[in-house]
């Protein structure tokens, strides 16, 4: 038996450090390390099928190449003949159109490793290529906590523990967290109240000690209703000069332009709750919120956590021990970069999506073609000089989760070679011509950080490559060697090269710092915890521009925003499409990453209000139809407490349906996400259906 | 819900079948030489067929049939146990039934003198009645007893439907009805008008017994959520309404009448009776298989 | 002295997440049919308050197992501590105990036709290391402890509406769920 260290890659709050146990070779179990603070010798169930994942028998082992898309015609090919026809294709493009342009890759999160940055690299070889910019995550939030605190950092989880009231708002740990509820419980046990505010009575809301239900969309209303309750009861934090900007204008704000009657009658929230909640946060010290990414995914997403940043500072709760609005950081992420800007005179790129934001050159925007991720296959199919020929999915699976799928049938048509590199087929790879299929975490070194907690941690390799799988960096590697066989000085991303020596070229002078090491080898003996305090601004000395919490914030008037942070209505449902749908996580899945055990659901479950299920005539197990616009879905009704009558809900579990659930989904933008990710996000929680039973 | 325990299904039904017609010779031996001997013995070989047939049935409910030995190991509170081993002791019983049969003289030989008989002869008759009834009946206790540990075992907690004296009864009654109609059907030809009549009416009580302690048990089935899933799953099974018509309404016709109009006599009367009884049975059994709903564990308290 | 380790859920910590469930299946390698531990969902709402909450449940290593009762073949076993096992060696694939437990305990291996159930890990215990489910509850709410040194005052048994089964003694014990407070004006009455 043999005992390895390995880290869970999937983008989720918990980037779990994994003891994983082989034998002969063969990966035998997998089990949380006790050792390390977060994890705590604990994984969430999605891991633990993990070996399964592995062995899976529907793993692609080998390259394929599909005769005619969409055939499911898919005959095994060599590594040489796969590398072979991309080069080729590659060079191809380049002498017909002279430029690298028409070659796009559309990466994300499948693997937050940090060598998966390989194929930003590859493609920065190649030259100027089309790629993706943006984050169909939390672009929104980030951008309004960078507005409001400088730049978006959280508090280290384990502080959530002193808290004596816990706002869980939009956000639901108990299925997409699950390592922070023990943290949530041992703060109960010492006497904390937790409430949680949701569109829907969750497995979260469950545990606490209290439910609020908010109309979608409407959350940051909320929190300025609140904040004026702190003003009239005068519980707003008595140093707030000494370290904010602008309370003054946003006292303005609330005494004018806010009344709670109106808040109540939008939010769905009584007066009498809203002034009862808002005086217990005033009260209560310390007071935490964690912000769920859920509340940011609407056309006012960016507002609505400005207004709970705000409301926060209000209280005073901000840099307090157990207290402030926790959302997420990537203060941990501070990487060299090699990896994705391999050394060239002329060509300076980087990493576009989950970005070392501060490498954002002017330089590349004038080089690479960036397309919003949100909105790729549109503004590829503007793309004419000139136009997108070859597309690279790696880590992504867009066309089970981009909105407007009838411009990627558009896109698909016109593409020359769509490439995907994975671990099992997918409604993407569906439309591809190759596969090319890629190692587990157990099978390739990579570099992990959490973007919630404060530790970085070595992955290594537990097991060969099962198949002909390889790790997506030795793919990257091995299109550069290709490409320079057939044409010498095509592509200047390494041909070749060691893993774990280049991952650990990644901790650079200030992650080396960052982290309290000396040398980079150090970070292969175990997991470290960044060395940042517990709680976040403690000092109260912020990253704006005028290192003061910014309630009035220039950098958001100069990107043609309110300065303060404002309620905004989010879209308005229409008579053909009555019903606002929400798509929230599934604790079996995270999007669509989801590795068969057997689970073989055939239909989308439609969670809605027994009085809406009763309204349409409907009870539990009846078939049903939404459509919109976009499309159409076959749903199975299941009645849930706790949501309003408005809105339906279907998680994102695994389904084997025809019609995938993004075919409802357009491209709404939030309000927020340009000016710090290059983009706007996805507004995906403004998607309207309407509904008919079968 | 429960399956279709054919093996079950057969071991119960044939083995109370086997018994019940020792039962009946037993009974019909009760005031010696009323029992035809030629009768005896017919019942006594129709009766070993059908346990043998039952025994092997039940080795098909085993994952290992063979070690089938082992399930003996545990008499101290399995009925299963009991009940094998009761089982396996009406088997030997039957044994020693089946060697007094083939030593057993007919008693009215056809076509014999009764002037030739000695009172040797008398009184070695005399004697192999003696032991031909302390037979049956030593058989008739042991595989009573077999069947009401086979009932036992399933009158368990967890199933409301079985929880109670139903099993017990209802095996006991099968055993009675199917054991006097066979017995009918064997000594169609050989049994006085009146052991006919006896055995009909023996019939006709079990058959009332059985539709009454059913109806009995159906509202108690009621008073339980298990109990009430079983009795809607039975009440919407066609098969249960074919049970009702073959088991207990259709005999009830025709015993009625039979013995109404002394008809104790007609062959295909009888045997038509015992076709619907015994389908009716097989039937009913395997209601009582498909219909056991275990408790669900739904609260706390 | 003879001492009975059993389950205690605290359902104010359960997130049904099935971490427990999965770890059972997992590392027992049992084939899909064999599901030694189930979650169920119970949900109760009053006009302002919601109780959902999680039973995880297996095995319950009864005091008084039904189970060993009616095995023909004495194919179970209760042991000092009070972990009911089931010896495979002896099992005839009767049916008796499936048919009998009335916590859906036993279930047939369709690989072995014998009977299979959780046997609280005790190889791991012996080792002094806790039962997979208990080893895998992220947040502590599953527990394996020594009945007999806790007040159970504090504690729920699992019920049935059959009263019947407590007959059985079940070695399971539950912390009493806290519902919660609900608000929102859309709230279904």
């Amino acid at each position: 038996m043999k005992f390895h260290q390995s880290i869970c890659p999937r983008n989720c709050y918990d980037t779990c450090s994994i003891i994983s146990t082989t034998h002969k070779g063969v990966l035998i179990s997998v089990e949380g390390n006790p050792h390390h603070e977060y994890t705590s010798g604990k994984l969430c169930p999605k891991a633990l099928d993990d070996v399964k994942k592995v062995y899976s028998p529907q793993r692609i082992r080998y390259p394929m190449r599909q005769r005619g898309r969409y055939s499911g015609f898919w005959e095994r090919i060599s590594w040489d003949e796969a590398l072979t026809l991309i080069a080729e294709k590659i060079l191809s493009l380049k002498e017909t159109y002279g430029s690298s342009l028409p070659l796009a890759l559309n990466k994300y999160s499948g693997n937050f490793g940090v060598l998966h940055n390989a194929m930003e690299g590859l493609f920065t070889g190649i030259g100027a290529t089309t790629r993706t910019v943006g984050s169909p995550c939390w672009s929104a939030g980030v951008e309004a906590q960078t507005y409001d605190f400088g730049t978006f950092f959280c508090s280290d989880p384990l502080d959530m523990a002193k808290a004596n009231l816990i706002w869980l708002w939009g956000v639901n740990p108990a299925w997409t967290a699950v390592h922070q509820m023990p943290i949530i419980f041992d703060a109960i046990d010492g006497g904390a109240k937790v409430v949680c505010f949701d569109t829907h009575f969750s497995a979260t809301a469950a545990r606490a000690h209290r439910y609020v239900q908010v109309r979608p969309g409407t959350d940051g209303l909320l929190a300025l209703g609140f904040a004026k309750v702190l003003l009239e009861e005068n519980l707003i934090d008595s140093n707030l000069s000494s370290y904010t900007l602008g309370h003054e204008e946003f006292f303005h704000y609330l005494e004018n332009e806010i009344s709670l009657d109106n808040c109540s009658e939008i939010t769905g929230v009584s007066i009498s709750t809203i002034r009862e909640l808002a005086l217990e946060y005033g009260k209560t010290h310390p007071a935490c919120i964690w912000a769920g990414f859920g509340l940011q995914r609407y056309t006012n997403g960016g507002q609505t956590l400005r207004a709970i940043d705000a409301l926060g500072a209000l209280a005073g709760h901000l840099g307090e021990q157990g207290g402030g609005v926790q959302y997420a950081q990537f203060q941990t992420w501070r990487f060299s970069g090699a990896i994705q800007n391999p050394a060239h005179p002329f060509n300076i790129s980087s990493n576009t999506d989950h970005p070392s934001i501060d490498s954002l050159t002017q330089n590349q925007k004038q080089t690479d073609r960036l397309l919003n991720i949100n909105r790729f296959s549109e503004e590829a199919l503007s793309c004419t000089d000139p136009p997108v020929k070859i597309l690279w999915i790696s880590g992504r699976n867009p066309l089970s989760q981009d909105g407007n799928l009838q411009q990627w049938k558009k896109l698909i048509n016109q593409l020359d070679l769509i490439v995907v590199n994975d671990l099992f087929h997918s409604k993407s790879s569906e439309a591809a011509d190759l596969f090319l299929p890629i190692t587990t975490h157990y099978e390739h070194w990579d570099l992990n950080a959490g973007y919630w907690h404060y530790w970085v941690g070595v992955n290594e390799p537990a097991i060969l490559p099962i198949g002909e799988s390889r790790s997506d960096i030795q793919i990257a590697w091995d299109v550069s060697s290709k490409l320079n066989e057939l044409e010498p000085g095509s592509c200047i991303f390494p041909t070749s090269g060691d893993e774990k020596e280049t991952l650990l070229r990644e901790l650079g002078p200030q992650m080396l710092d960052i982290l309290g090491l000396k040398k980079p080898e150090e970070i292969l003996k175990a997991p470290v915890r960044a060395n940042f305090p517990s709680t976040a601004w403690e000092n109260r000395i912020f990253a704006t521009p005028s290192g003061r919490y910014e309630f009035f914030s220039s950098q958001a008037s100069n990107a043609r925003l309110s300065p303060l942070p404002i309620f905004v209505p989010p879209l308005n449902p229409s008579i053909d499409a009555p019903l606002r749908l929400l798509t929230p996580h599934h604790y079996s899945t995270i999007n669509s990453q989801v590795y068969a055990s057997g689970a073989d659901n055939s239909d989308y479950v439609l969670h809605l209000a027994p009085e809406l299920a009763q309204r349409h005539n409907l009870a539990v197990g009846d078939r049903a139809q939404i459509w919109n616009k976009s499309g159409l879905l076959e749903v199975v009704i299941q009645p849930l407490l706790g949501i309003s009558a408005d809105t339906v809900i279907i998680f994102q579990e695994q389904v084997e349906a025809n019609s995938p659930l993004n075919c409802l989904i357009g491209t709404p933008l939030t309000d927020m996400g340009q000016l710090i990710l290059g983009a706007p996000g996805f507004a995906l929680n403004e998607t309207f259906v309407n509904l008919r039973k079968l | 819900m429960g399956d279709w325990e054919w093996p079950l299904i057969l071991f119960t039904v044939l083995g109370q079948i086997a018994i019940g017609i020792i039962v009946m010779l037993w009974w019909l031996d009760r005031d010696r030489d009323h029992l035809d001997t030629q009768l005896f013995k017919q019942g006594v070989y129709v009766s070993g067929g059908l346990l043998i047939l039952a025994l092997l049935a039940s080795l098909f409910h085993l994952g290992h049939p063979e070690v089938a030995y082992r399930a003996l190991a545990h008499l101290g509170s399995s009925w299963l146990s009991r009940e094998i081993l009761l089982f396996l002791l009406t088997f030997l019983a039957w044994i020693n039934l089946f060697w007094l049969s083939r030593r057993q003289t007919s008693s009215h030989p056809i076509g014999a003198d009764a002037a030739t008989i000695t009172t040797a002869e008398i009184a070695a008759e005399g004697q192999q009645s003696g032991n031909r009834s302390l037979g049956l009946g030593i058989t008739s206790v042991l595989g009573l007893l077999g069947i009401a540990s086979s009932a036992m075992i399933y009158v368990l907690p967890r199933v409301p439907a079985w929880n109670n004296v139903g099993p017990v009864l209802f095996f006991l009654l099968t055993t009675g009805l199917l054991g006097a109609l066979v017995t009918l059907v064997l000594g169609r030809k050989l049994l006085h008008p009146t052991q006919k009549k006896l055995l009909l009416q023996c019939s006709l009580g079990c058959t009332i017994a059985s539709l009454l302690f059913y109806v009995i048990y159906a509202s108690m089935l009621s008073a339980s959520m298990e109990g009430a899933t079983s009795l809607n799953f039975l009440l919407s099974s066609p098969l249960f309404w074919a049970r009702a018509l073959l088991g207990w309404f259709a005999p009830l016709l025709l015993l009625v009448s039979m013995l109404k109009n002394s008809q104790v006599a007609k062959t295909n009367l009888i045997l038509t009776l015992t076709l619907f009884s015994v389908l009716g049975e097989v039937l009913g059994r395997a209601l009582f298989y498909l219909s056991a709903t275990g408790i669900q564990i739904t609260a706390l308290f | 002295m003879v001492k009975q380790l059993g389950f205690v859920l605290d359902v104010n910590r359960c997130l049904g997440c099935g971490a427990c469930a999965k770890a059972c299946q997992n590392r027992n390698q049992l084939a899909p049919s064999l599901v030694r531990r189930k979650i169920r969902k119970i949900e109760k709402f009053s006009k302002d308050h919601i109780e959902m909450f999680y039973l995880s449940t297996a095995c319950n290593h009864c005091g008084n197992p039904e189970c060993l009762r009616v095995c023909p073949s004495g194919a179970y076993a209760k042991r000092r501590d009070g972990i009911v096992l089931h010896l495979s060696e002896k099992c005839t694939g009767c049916k008796s105990c499936v048919a009998s437990c009335p916590f859906g305990a036993p279930l047939i291996n369709p690989q072995t036709n014998k009977a299979s159930k959780c046997q609280l890990c005790y190889e791991r215990l012996d080792r002094g290391m806790p039962p997979f489910c208990v080893q895998a509850c992220l947040t502590g709410a599953l527990r394996l402890k020594e009945l007999k040194d806790i007040p159970d005052n504090k504690l729920l048994r699992l019920t049935a509406p059959a009263p019947s089964l407590r007959l059985t003694r079940p070695s399971v014990f539950y912390k009493p769920p806290r519902a919660t407070k609900v608000s929102g004006f859309l709230f279904p009455k």
